[in-house]
């Protein structure tokens, strides 16, 4: 009877997720006020539908009472904070909202899976987080010099990097975070909320040689550290986004292809000359033969999505915790392994379609700095979750960068909330004042990058 | 706009690379025996069936009272190392196609009910390429048809597709009560569970002359002017070396010291090869090298150097020496002369089939290296030809359809002449285009018996085809 339910649970929220997902993209194109009334309620249904069947499944197979009053509080809290901020935020972007309550949902989901504990201490600090980023699409509306401090976004980057460098501690051979007695941060997450505004904040009115450099020199100071660290997967969203930005900025082509050959040969020397790029490419060449040293964990990631196959093996099926450190660099795999190869699909698709959205806030956006400073959001975003998948699928090599919203990871996960809450603010606060007085807005530079 | 369509494309790549490899191209690599996770599909899927080329199911899963699935091995010893067994790990071919056993290809409608009814799934078959009355036979001729039984290996394979016919190892055990009897099988040192066949190592004997000779070929020295005179035994080193039972085999020349199996001669010619072309000829021939089998095997090691005393090399030449070789690299060997020098990959599955006798994937012969030079190899045939007909395996010319090509070995393994028995050989049956390899090792016989013990078993299983 509960292998029943378990099945129908399987087949059923691959089928939602799709149609979700199929809802999803009907958004992006332009529909009436109306259709995106009722599209938001089916997605919010389909959100209940999914969780609820997963979370009575997971029940079921584990007769832990813990667990599902884990999931009811996490739904009711969810819910509770979905439908606020569309009250106090009328204007609030709703397919983001939806996408990110599915991500947290799926995540609850697999955590819990893996660990009840890891799944506690997630829903903790996400439901805190959530709460508390209510108010940062208020604050942006009052505090509206947050463009003036560009500098000491930098400053607050390369300061909190190099404490790591100096000071962090080392897991899995790179130097990640700090240790702060009960919590450990990692700054990098952070960085990613404050590096894209502080080319924004240089670049979004005039760009000039001289402005243009001063960014370059600090970006890569940026990443020179992180490089030092070892924290490669880190280093490259880095880069990427300021190619990306630089070439938003400007709109030169030449400007990125010249960027992304210099970082395609900055790579190449990475290989040459650091011992653990090397590992990691042999992993990904070939893990086989090294399947007892490095290429271990990349060969249980395969194992794991190749046998949950298509239609996966079902939640508590399988065996996620063979793969070392599943619960983040590749939550991915447990998922597929799991709720299947559609689903994890389905979630590939779920993460393009937050990043289309991020986009078009994007270009919607009057401001050139909101502009500029959420399209580099929507890159690293983009960058990371490429990187996180493509690693576990071998599709490239793996660089132990975490799926935002999905991962374990209390850094990440607060950095993920706070930037879609900022980019939130974006949305309501260009719309709700395109011509606030004393701030230049740098319009009509930044036409070239739509 | 463009780096929406720059990442779009990303996405696109990621999204279609990983439904392939979850849906499609992961088949190949979960079927690892790293991989945990098989064993839990035991859970969905009822593990399928074994069966021999004719049609003998040779393992299946049944039920016993309580309704509990268990393994049965309807031919219980007489598979037991090739088709292997369960229960205590996984041998044989249920360990190299747990996978595939363990996959379902009945259709997805079928699947999807399966998991609503709560039933398994009915897991895939594989149709083998074993050949059961040849099977039979060379388990009774290890056995002792008449009173004797030898620990040994026979192998045989189809040499012109690579196709097992038929794989044993003695002694064996009985795979139905492998975890009841486990801790008697591994008292002592008879080793049951090895599978001589592939994991054996054994010192090669005068079945060596054959890359010596090989070697004297390929380095392009005479064979009309060949002519060296057998006195019974040669001196190396200040160590007399003797020929099989001390006989003097006179004026002999190639042709004669290979079907004659002269030891004297060969150290002769040995003495005229470059030991560093040898070597590398050896390690073309697959000596140190992995082979294209999903069985567990044991690498045949051919370890002498060029430094190594003069009487060590002597002992090299006819095959005793340091060198280990397995019967089923052997094989490969021999087929690749019987198939014009080209080595085919053994393969002991030909079809995996869906419980419906659906055809899920078929496995087709594939070449696996050429080894010889055609030219060579036909040269190699010829002499092969002559051990039959003049020579150590007389006995073998006699088959009414079949004609057998050959080598025989008797390898010392200690000084109360006791010895391992070998035979290597093709035969060809021209009527119906086929070539058998055939490979013999009967362990530690004592030195004379005649006919050859390996010579009388290879005898045995031709029969059945000829």
């Amino acid at each position: 009877m509960i292998n029943i339910f378990s099945a129908i649970t399987r087949y059923a929220s691959i089928l939602f997720i799709c149609i979700y997902m199929m809802l999803a993209f009907r958004a992006v194109s332009n529909v009436s006020r109306q259709q995106k009334r009722r599209l938001f309620y089916c997605e919010s249904a389909i959100i209940t539908i999914i969780y609820s069947m997963y979370s009575v499944t997971a029940f079921l197979k584990t007769k832990s009472v813990n667990g599902l009053i884990l999931c009811a509080v996490t739904y009711v809290i969810l819910l509770i904070i979905v439908f606020v901020c569309c009250k106090i935020y009328p204007k609030s972007n709703k397919f983001l909202l939806t996408n990110i309550w599915l991500m947290m949902s799926i995540s609850s989901v697999i955590l819990l899976r893996i660990s009840y504990t890891k799944a506690l201490r997630q829903f903790i600090m996400g439901a805190a987080t959530l709460i508390l980023t209510l108010i940062v699409p208020y604050l942006m509306s009052k505090i509206s010099i947050l463009r003036k401090y560009y500098y000491s976004y930098a400053a607050f980057g390369i300061v909190l990097l190099l404490v790591v460098f100096i000071a962090g501690d080392v897991t899995y051979g790179a130097k990640l975070s700090i240790d702060l007695g009960i919590i450990s941060v990692q700054p990098s997450e952070f960085i990613k909320i404050t590096y894209p505004m502080f080319i924004a904040g240089m670049l979004y009115q005039n760009i000039s040689v001289k402005k243009l450099l001063i960014t370059s020199a600090l970006c890569a100071i940026h990443v020179v550290i992180l490089v030092l660290s070892k924290d490669l997967g880190s280093a490259l969203i880095f880069c990427l986004a300021y190619l990306f930005m630089i070439y938003a900025a400007t709109g030169r082509k030449l400007l990125l292809l010249a960027g992304l050959l210099a970082g395609s040969a900055a790579s190449a020397a990475a290989y040459f000359l650091f011992s653990h790029v090397q590992v990691r490419v042999a992993a990904w060449i070939n893990p086989w033969p090294i399947i007892d040293g490095s290429g271990y964990q990349i060969a249980q990631s395969i194992f794991a999505i190749g046998t949950g196959s298509l239609f996966g093996m079902g939640l508590y099926d399988g065996n996620p915790n063979l793969i070392p450190v599943a619960e983040q660099d590749f939550i991915f795999s447990a998922i597929s392994e799991e709720m299947g190869g559609f689903f994890a699909l389905a979630l590939i698709l779920l993460c393009f379609h937050t990043f289309v959205i991020m986009i078009k806030i994007c270009f919607k956006c009057n401001d050139n700095f909101y502009k500029l400073t959420c399209f580099g959001m929507a890159v690293i975003y983009g960058v990371q979750v490429f990187l996180t998948v493509g690693g576990a699928v071998k599709l490239i090599p793996s660089t132990g960068v975490t799926l935002p919203l999905i991962s374990y990871g209390g850094s990440s996960l607060v950095s993920t909330l706070l930037m879609f809450a900022i980019i939130q603010g974006f949305n309501i606060y260009d719309k709700e004042n395109k011509t606030e007085s004393g701030i230049s807005t740098g319009k009509n530079k930044f036409k070239k990058i739509k | 706009m463009l780096v929406t369509y720059i990442f779009m494309g990303l996405f696109l790549i990621l999204a279609v690379y990983f439904f392939y490899l979850a849906g499609f191209s992961s088949r190949n690599m979960i079927n690892n025996s790293y991989n945990k996770l098989q064993n839990l599909l035991s859970e969905s899927v009822i593990r399928g069936n074994i069966y021999s080329s004719d049609g003998e199911l040779l393992a299946t899963t049944a039920y016993d009272e309580n309704g509990e699935e268990y393994r049965s091995y309807p031919f219980s010893e007489q598979y037991c190392h090739i088709v292997g067994s369960m229960g205590q790990g996984l041998y044989g071919l249920e360990a190299a196609y747990n996978f595939e056993l363990l996959s379902s290809g009945s259709n997805l409608f079928t699947k999807i009910l399966n998991d609503f009814k709560n039933k398994k799934d009915d897991g895939d078959s594989l149709i083998t390429t074993l050949n059961h009355k040849l099977q039979k036979a060379s388990y009774q001729a290890l056995k002792g048809h008449g009173g004797k039984n030898y620990n040994g290996a026979v192998v045989v394979m189809d040499s012109y597709t690579g196709a097992v016919l038929a794989m044993t190892s003695n002694p064996g055990y009985n795979p139905n009560t492998i975890k009841e009897n486990w801790e008697k099988l591994n008292e002592g040192n008879s080793s049951v569970l090895l599978n001589r066949a592939a994991q054996g190592m054994y010192t090669p004997g005068s079945i060596f002359k054959l890359i010596t000779l090989y070697e004297y070929l390929k380095e392009g020295k005479s064979e009309e002017e060949y002519s060296y005179v057998c006195t019974g035994s040669i001196s190396v080193d200040g160590e007399e070396i003797h020929c099989n039972d001390g006989v003097a085999h006179g004026t002999v020349n190639l042709m004669d010291s290979f079907a004659l199996s002269c030891n004297c001669s060969f150290i002769n010619i040995g003495k005229q090869l470059s030991i560093k072309s040898l070597q590398e000829t050896c390690e073309d021939l697959l000596f140190h090298r992995s082979l294209p089998v999903k069985i567990a095997y044991n690498r045949s090691s051919f370890p002498l150097k060029e430094n190594d005393s003069e009487f060590v090399k002597a002992l090299t030449f006819f095959g005793q020496g340091e060198t280990l070789i397995s019967p089923l690299h052997m094989a490969m060997l021999v087929s690749a002369i019987a198939n014009n020098g080209t080595a085919m990959e053994p393969y002991f599955v030909e079809r995996i089939e869906g419980a419906s006798g659906n055809t899920i994937k078929t496995f087709s012969p594939k070449n696996y290296k050429t080894l010889f030079e055609e030219e060579l190899a036909e040269k190699l045939k010829s002499y092969m030809r002559s051990v039959v007909e003049y020579g150590t395996a007389k006995k073998l010319n006699s088959f009414e359809h079949l004609t057998v090509y050959g080598k025989t070995g008797s390898a010392e393994i200690d000084s109360d002449r006791n010895i391992h028995s070998w035979f290597i050989g093709f035969a060809e049956d021209d009527e119906n285009q086929k070539s058998y390899t055939i490979v013999v090792v009967a362990e530690n016989v004592s030195a004379g018996t005649s006919p050859a013990p390996s010579v009388a078993i290879a005898n045995q299983i031709l029969k059945v085809l000829d």
